[in-house]
């Protein structure tokens, strides 16, 4: 079953996301922080009425810090709450079909536990990330 | 399918839903009467309706199902049959499968797999159970729905909407709210004269309107959650092998949608735990003189804004002393904290976390296992939770809880650069940082010293592990009381705003972190974390009913040791003069805005809680401002309110020290002199002339009289009486005409006074007065009120 994807851009590398979790995309402006909260919770920002709790991607994945600044998120709805997923780009949308990880290609260890397969696409392999993962936070995080 | 038939679907799945809910826990009560004619023909309506639409939409596995249903109640209803247990299981059994049906059919699922014919054996009744086979009724026909088809008519007309829909129409009146906040900026940016503020006003009272309509739509009877515990009742005690009767009194509790989904969780554990742990085994209660059959009752009450849910049971209940033993051995307190708690705070220790042990969860629940997540879930909502129990006889669980979560009365406050809001139902009082109040280090802990009591306080920045602006002496403190009635001071670095905030929920793992309830919006669209009182004030270091024993001791001994001195509060007046006001006269202190304040003709007044009491010490700088604080005064009756320019502290005054100097009284505080505001002078002042008591009769029938005299006979302390034959200390005669005079002064008035609308100075002809002398009738009226208590001390 071929699904369309998202392509975007996190920690530097370009990722592919189910389209159709993602509500829309926002263009981040003031972000309120939240102290005492897990670090990849980088704060909340409005949407209209809506107020959604902004998420450092690359940390939730416990990936080294990015150069770039990820000015753009992803909403996603998740258990009635809204979220921002922040990302540094949004690329295009391409329809393919998430294959199993092959072993010739090796992930680094904060993409895989949120990877969910490959797509082929015409740029190259992407990797397709379970959102849901990102929204659950690093796994130390959870245990406390 | 043509999308007409997909229409007639939907309303198919929806009306089959509804019944399907409505039917929970009349099944039960049926079970317990089956002679109860109605409940068996709301059952049988429902099959019947099912079995009809079956037919016509062509589902024919849902068809046997509802037929054979139909069949077997209908057998009941013609008295061929008893209801028992068995046959209420099996309906029971082909309801739920009727019901995950009637889902799949919504999501256009095939059906699943599943044998439909055992649960229609399970129809069929055994042989014990069939009465009266020669039943002469047996073979009468009738028209199956009987007279239960007649629906009940000139009910209210309503149409069904989707939820999602209506939370659509929810979030867009919460937008233009907010963007008509937006919108009253931009018209404040132009300046006046544009003409737009009186539209906008308008546009911004319908909204208002429109929000609470809204509001009042999603509310729902709590009636239907409390039924959907019957069938979890049924089950839990069957299973346990304890019988248990479920009393439900919900009369027409309304309350929100979301909230309902909020005290779901809390309120199955309490009655799971009642039957587990409270409700005894048949045999142990007919032991104990007991009824064989326990009793569960579940209640609600709405008192303004809140909810009282009551979960009784008959049980064993709960013996305090037990429960404080199980808590030291827990480690919970010490024994040395036990016995200063009283029975009903021993009771509250079962919410303590870390009070329950894995040894005593059973496969159900463990009394106090989640009795911590119960109480904090009640407290997240702005509730609480109260036990009560007898041993031997039951407990009572009382959960409060607010009527909706959405509107949430607050104060925001500024804290290291940003917004947080606190429920206004906390806020004890506001004190403005001022270099005299005084803090000192007690028991590791910062406390400040206000009217006499050492209240801890802390820096929330500090708590939140951001950077303040200000050191905690330098900050404004919020004063709050917990549920558990102590009360801390929270120091931030100003209040931004009070207002209602609509309070939404935030994602879990920021309410994880225990310092926040939810998220707010504010007026310029911001994000706004709503504070979490109870989780903030325990990373604080303050906490639950046993720190407040500690402190209640620890303020004793304090007070045993103290010299019996008068305290005060001293501050700046607008007079720039320093004043103090003994404590005991103060009731609290507020920050009202500059609106609330009218110097308009006569005495300055303050509109407080919708009425207007005197205000003291402001002149018309008070204007000036955009606030004011305010000290309430109270004598029991009536309040007065004190305006202060500047700082608030506490003194010990020595009344000894007290010099009278011209007309105001002088102490000395500290070696300075400082003003004394004179309680009784201003309550004296604010109760008008004296209430001799004295009445008087007026031709009420005249309209000067009514609207213009009259108020001015009880500004001066008369009580105005109507019965015309009644004694009276003053009868007041106007425009003397033939008819009224002779009955004024053959009746029994002491003196009676005559009016006249002729224009003349001072007393006319037999001694009237002209209407508009308002000196000679103020004279007047008082004379007669002195000769009447004269006569009365005679």
């Amino acid at each position: 079953m071929s699904a369309p994807l998202l392509i975007v851009k996190i920690a530097g590398d370009r990722i592919a996301v189910p389209a159709e979790r993602v509500h829309s995309v926002i263009e981040l402006s003031r972000i309120v922080p939240v102290p005492r909260a897990p670090r990849f919770i980088a704060g909340l920002t409005t949407l209209r009425s809506r107020t959604l709790t902004v998420i450092d991607t690359a940390c939730a994945l416990g990936l080294p810090e990015s150069t770039e600044i990820a000015e753009f998120a992803l909403v996603v709805e998740s258990d009635g709450c809204g979220y921002a997923l922040m990302v540094e780009a949004v690329e295009n949308v391409e329809s393919g079909e998430p294959a199993p990880c092959r072993p010739d290609v090796k992930l680094a260890d904060g993409w895989k536990r949120a990877a969910q397969g490959l797509v082929e696409t015409e740029a190259g392999s992407l990797l397709v990330i379970d959102l849901d993962m990102v929204i659950a936070g690093p796994l130390q995080d959870q245990a406390a | 399918m043509p999308p007409a038939m997909d229409d007639l679907i939907a309303d198919f799945v929806c009306e089959a839903r509804e019944m399907l809910e409505a039917l929970e826990g009349e099944l039960v009560e049926w079970e317990r009467d089956p002679d109860d004619r109605e409940r068996l023909d709301a059952i049988f309506r429902f099959v019947h309706t099912v079995k009809g639409n079956c037919g016509f939409f062509d589902f024919p596995r849902l068809e046997a199902l509802s037929h054979a249903t139909e069949d077997a109640l209908s057998e009941v209803r013609k008295g061929e049959r008893r209801a028992d247990s068995r046959l209420v299981d099996a309906v029971l059994a082909i309801l739920d499968r009727i019901g995950e049906m009637v889902e799949d059919i919504e999501a256009g699922r095939e059906f699943s797999e599943g044998d439909d014919a055992a649960l229609i054996a399970a129809l069929v009744p055994s042989l014990s159970d069939a009465v009266g086979e020669a039943n002469p009724q047996a073979a009468r026909t009738d028209n199956p729905l009987g007279e239960a088809a007649a629906r009940p008519t000139g009910q209210l007309r309503t149409v069904r909407l989707p939820v999602q829909l209506l939370d659509r129409v929810v979030s867009g009146v919460s937008d233009m709210i907010l963007a008509g906040n937006e919108l009253a900026r931009q018209i404040d940016a132009c300046g006046g004269g544009s003409g737009l503020e009186a539209s906008y006003k308008r546009v911004s009272s319908i909204l208002t309107d429109l929000r609470v309509s809204i509001m009042q739509a999603r509310m729902q009877p709590i009636s239907l959650l409390f039924s959907s515990y019957r069938r979890l009742v049924r089950d839990l005690a069957s299973e346990l092998g304890k019988p248990v009767a479920f009393e439900i009194e919900s009369g027409q509790v309304e309350i929100d949608r979301e909230m309902i989904e909020l005290v779901r969780e809390p309120l199955l554990h309490l009655i799971r735990n009642a039957i587990d742990h409270g409700i005894e085994l048949a045999e142990e209660r007919l032991a104990a003189g007991k009824p064989a059959i326990g009793n569960i009752r579940l209640s609600a009450r709405q008192t303004g804004n809140q909810i009282r849910i009551g979960i009784a049971d008959d049980g064993r209940g709960m013996n305090a002393d037990r429960v404080a033993e199980r808590a030291i051995a827990a480690g919970v307190l010490t024994a040395e904290q036990a016995r200063k708690l009283s029975p009903e705070q021993r009771l509250a220790l079962i919410c303590e976390p870390g009070f329950s042990t894995a040894d005593e969860v059973t496969q159900l629940s463990g009394r106090g296992v989640g009795m911590d997540a119960v109480r904090n879930s009640a407290v997240r909502l702005g509730g609480s939770l109260t036990i009560h129990s007898t041993p031997g006889a039951g407990s009572r669980i009382i959960l409060n809880v607010p009527l909706t979560l959405s509107i949430v009365p607050s104060i925001t406050v500024r804290a290291a650069g940003q917004v947080f809001a606190i429920p206004r139902s906390y806020v004890d009082e506001i004190v403005r940082p001022n270099k005299d109040l005084s803090f000192h280090n007690v028991g590791g802990m910062r406390h400040v010293l206000l009217r006499g009591h050492e209240h801890p306080c802390f820096d929330l920045a500090g708590v939140l592990g951001i950077e303040s602006e200000k050191p905690l002496d330098r900050q404004t403190l919020v004063m709050l009381k917990l549920i558990s009635g102590s009360v801390f001071g929270l120091g931030i670095d100003g209040i931004e705003d009070h207002g209602e905030l609509v309070i939404k929920p935030v994602a879990p793992r920021i309410i994880g972190t225990g310092f926040y309830v939810g998220v707010a919006q504010l007026d310029d669209g911001q994000a706004a974390l709503a504070l979490d009182i109870a989780g903030v004030a325990a990373a604080g270091g303050i906490s639950s009913d046993i720190q407040r024993a500690r402190f209640a001791e620890a303020s004793a001994q304090a007070g045993e040791g103290e010299a019996q001195l008068e305290s005060a509060i001293t501050f700046d007046g607008f007079d720039k003069r320093r004043k103090a006001i003994v404590t005991s006269a103060v009731e609290r202190l507020i920050e009202v805005g500059a609106e609330a304040v009218s110097l308009g003709a006569g005495e300055p007044q303050l509109v407080f809680d919708q009425t207007l009491i005197p205000l003291h010490g402001v002149d018309a700088s008070v204007l000036e401002r955009k606030k004011v604080s305010v000290l309430l005064l109270h004598d029991g009756e009536r309040r007065v309110a004190y305006a202060m320019s500047d700082a608030v502290d506490t003194a010990a005054l020595d009344l000894t020290t007290a010099t009278r100097a011209g007309s105001s009284t002088v102490v000395l505080i500290d070696g300075a002199p400082v003003e004394l505001v004179e309680c009784h002078a201003l309550f004296a002042a604010a109760s008008g002339g004296f209430d001799g008591g004295s009445t008087c009769r007026l031709p009420l029938g005249d309209r000067w009289c009514r609207d213009f005299l009259k108020p001015l006979v009880e500004a001066r302390g008369y009580q105005v009486v109507e019965d015309r034959d009644a004694p009276v200390d003053l009868a007041i005669v106007v425009d003397e005409r033939e008819a009224d005079a002779p009955a004024e002064s053959a009746s029994q008035a002491a003196t009676v006074l005559k009016i006249t609308s002729r224009r003349k100075r001072g007393r006319g002809a037999g001694g009237s007065i002209y209407r508009y002398d308002r000196d000679a009738l103020v004279a007047a009226l008082d004379d007669a009120q002195v000769a009447a208590q004269l006569g009365d001390a005679a």
